[in-house]
């Protein structure tokens, strides 16, 4: 295999590569940290590269195999994390100048597992600031710039987990960790053409990260197939005494055809290749599930509910930020001011938003409860232009049907996956909403269509920079 | 609470006194008013809106001019876009319960969020 292969390899051929001593965890690490280095500066990825540490990791992650002390399937695997995760040894910067010089001396839970299981730390990856919660209405909303998709260095990586996109999309890592409040993690895996998987509320512990809204806030892998990002999640999932939040819960499989329900009016307002490539996906998805037309997503208010949520909660996680008066340093002019909306929304406007909560969760049961998912096009457009604000750039395209916000409210899991491309030689998704703990049946779902198509597989000509 | 529209107001010191008497009205803190009411705007006059365009509420405005206190550099043009961000919150607020339906203690919001496992 040349270096590109091994770059662009799945996180299994990786540990098979390991196994069979072909390569060291060090020449890996070593190898991902030259790209890191030369790819990374030209879309924006990388905040801090950790070549120390990840050295070590990977020194630890052979002798440990050369003894025989084997840690599972992400041993000696590099990989890097949104910069909103505590770690030792580098700063941690919420990709906003004012907490550019942030430190932790501990690590975030997630961190210390794949630690734990013999994953190599390689950098902290770029992300929008604050992750989006003070209303960013552009790509350069972080001080280490706009994020790029390695597709199109013209168009955005998609936020807020934009680091982590390019960075899988680019062959920089093995995989890497994103975060979702609502859409950051399934927004970027689309437009950089990546599989990205939000797990259901409470299933992976958040200690350690960045607060935005601790009633939306999850983190979740993103990877170079459905495989890869289901591997990633069982090591990083689990209860922990630090999160009270972080539950304990199987990882049930499907025991029967699946059957998937297709959301209602999803194509329309969508771009002519989304629409194209979401129902040539539908065609392979025929092959192996039972498919339902036209299921209704119940009515309900969820863009005033996640709307309201992120503002208030946003404002009193950075309320200290706020009442500092240094959100004048933020990058973005619109989250210079955002988080002075955010301060002003009525308790009680916070109150009802939660409070419909309770009906979503009830409402997407009766409505969804009987499939194993629920497919629509992640995004109705292909990435978004970097030089234009977000509410000019594709303006037809503006109001369609989507289940971010409302999967995000109910804390149901979803993964992403690329499906082909579009305008711009930009990637295209389709989304797999599953109900609460089932994310190992959209994983089974996705790696059946991951192993009929191969857009996944696909990589972009990359610019050094 | 009298019906204030921006368009009323002649001249900054009648926008002054309208943001602190609405501050008040809007039982914020007196002081938190008159700091708001006493900040010099930090950069020339309020923008004027698009014909097509609404102007942003007087109770918006002045809880908008309160957000001096942290931030005294935020210009008339900030706080008017501020101003224009909590009408639309207010817009939403009103979504989220447009049959005004009342709160019982039986319907009572998530406060420790949890998905059940179903």
């Amino acid at each position: 295999m040349s270096d590109e292969d091994i770059a662009f390899a799945d996180c299994a051929t990786l540990q098979r590569l390991l196994r069979r001593r072909a390569l060291s965890s060090l020449e890996l690490t070593n190898l991902y940290l030259a790209r890191l280095e030369k790819y990374g500066g030209a879309y924006n990825a990388v905040v801090t590269l950790m070549p120390e540490r990840a050295r070590a990791e990977a020194k630890r992650a052979d002798k440990e195999r050369a003894a025989g002390r084997l840690r599972g399937p992400l041993q000696g695997i590099p990989y890097g994390v949104k910069d909103l995760l505590a770690t030792v040894g580098a700063p941690t910067t919420w990709g906003a100048e004012p907490y550019r010089r942030q430190r932790f001396d501990y690590d975030a839970t997630v961190v210390r597992k794949l630690g734990d299981a013999g994953a190599v730390l390689l950098a902290k990856l770029a992300m929008v600031e604050l992750a989006g919660g003070f209303g960013y209405n552009g790509a350069d909303a972080s001080f280490t710039g706009p994020g790029r998709t390695p597709w199109n260095r013209d168009f955005w990586s998609g936020g807020s987990s934009s680091g982590s996109g390019a960075a899988v999309a680019a062959g920089l890592v093995g995989f890497a960790i994103g975060s979702e409040t609502s859409g950051s993690i399934l927004f970027p895996s689309t437009s950089c053409g990546v599989t990205g998987l939000r797990p259901t509320f409470g299933r992976v512990s958040r200690h350690g990260a960045m607060a935005l809204c601790w009633t939306l806030d999850k983190l979740g892998p993103m990877a170079r197939s459905a495989a890869d990002a289901e591997t990633v999640l069982r090591v990083i999932s689990g209860s922990d005494p630090n999160d009270p939040s972080a539950v304990d819960r199987p990882f049930p499989n499907a025991k029967r055809r699946p059957r998937i329900g297709v959301l209602a009016k999803a194509t329309q307002k969508t771009m002519p290749a989304v629409k194209a490539n979401f129902e040539a996906a539908l065609k392979a998805l025929a092959e192996f599930c039972d498919v339902v037309d036209d299921v209704a997503v119940p009515r309900l208010p969820y863009g005033a509910a996640v709307g309201t949520i992120v503002r208030a909660e946003g404002a009193a996680a950075f309320r200290d930020l706020i009442e500092s008066g240094r959100a004048r340093e933020l990058r973005a002019v619109d989250d210079r001011t955002g988080g002075y909306v955010g301060y002003a929304t009525p308790a009680v406007d916070y109150i009802d938003a939660l409070r419909q909560r309770v009906f979503m969760i009830e409402a997407f049961d009766r409505a969804f409860g009987k499939y194993d998912a629920i497919v629509s096009p992640t995004l109705h457009t292909v990435a978004y232009p970097i030089a234009l604000p977000f509410d000019t750039a594709y303006p037809k395209y503006r109001g369609g049907v989507s289940l971010i916000a409302s999967g995000n409210l109910t804390g149901v899991p979803a993964l992403a996956l690329p499906n082909g491309f579009g305008e711009n030689g930009l990637p295209t998704g389709l989304s797999l909403l599953g109900r609460p703990f089932c994310e190992a049946k959209l994983s089974a779902i996705a790696r059946m269509y991951q192993r009929r198509t191969h857009h996944h597989l696909k990589r972009p000509t990359l610019v050094a920079g | 609470m009298r019906a204030l529209k921006l368009c009323d107001m002649r001249n900054r010191k009648q926008f002054i006194t309208t943001v602190a008497a609405t501050s008040a009205a809007l039982a914020l803190a007196r002081s938190e008013a008159r700091a708001a009411a006493a900040t010099p705007a930090a950069n020339g006059a309020m923008p004027s809106p698009a014909p097509s365009e609404k102007p942003p509420s007087a109770p918006a405005l002045a809880v908008a001019a309160t957000m001096r206190r942290f931030d005294p550099k935020l210009s008339d043009a900030e706080i008017a876009g501020i101003a224009k961000d909590i009408d639309e919150n207010s817009q939403l607020g009103a979504a989220l319960n447009p049959k005004k339906k009342r709160l019982r203690n039986s319907d009572g919001p998530v406060t420790i969020f949890t998905v059940p496992l179903r």
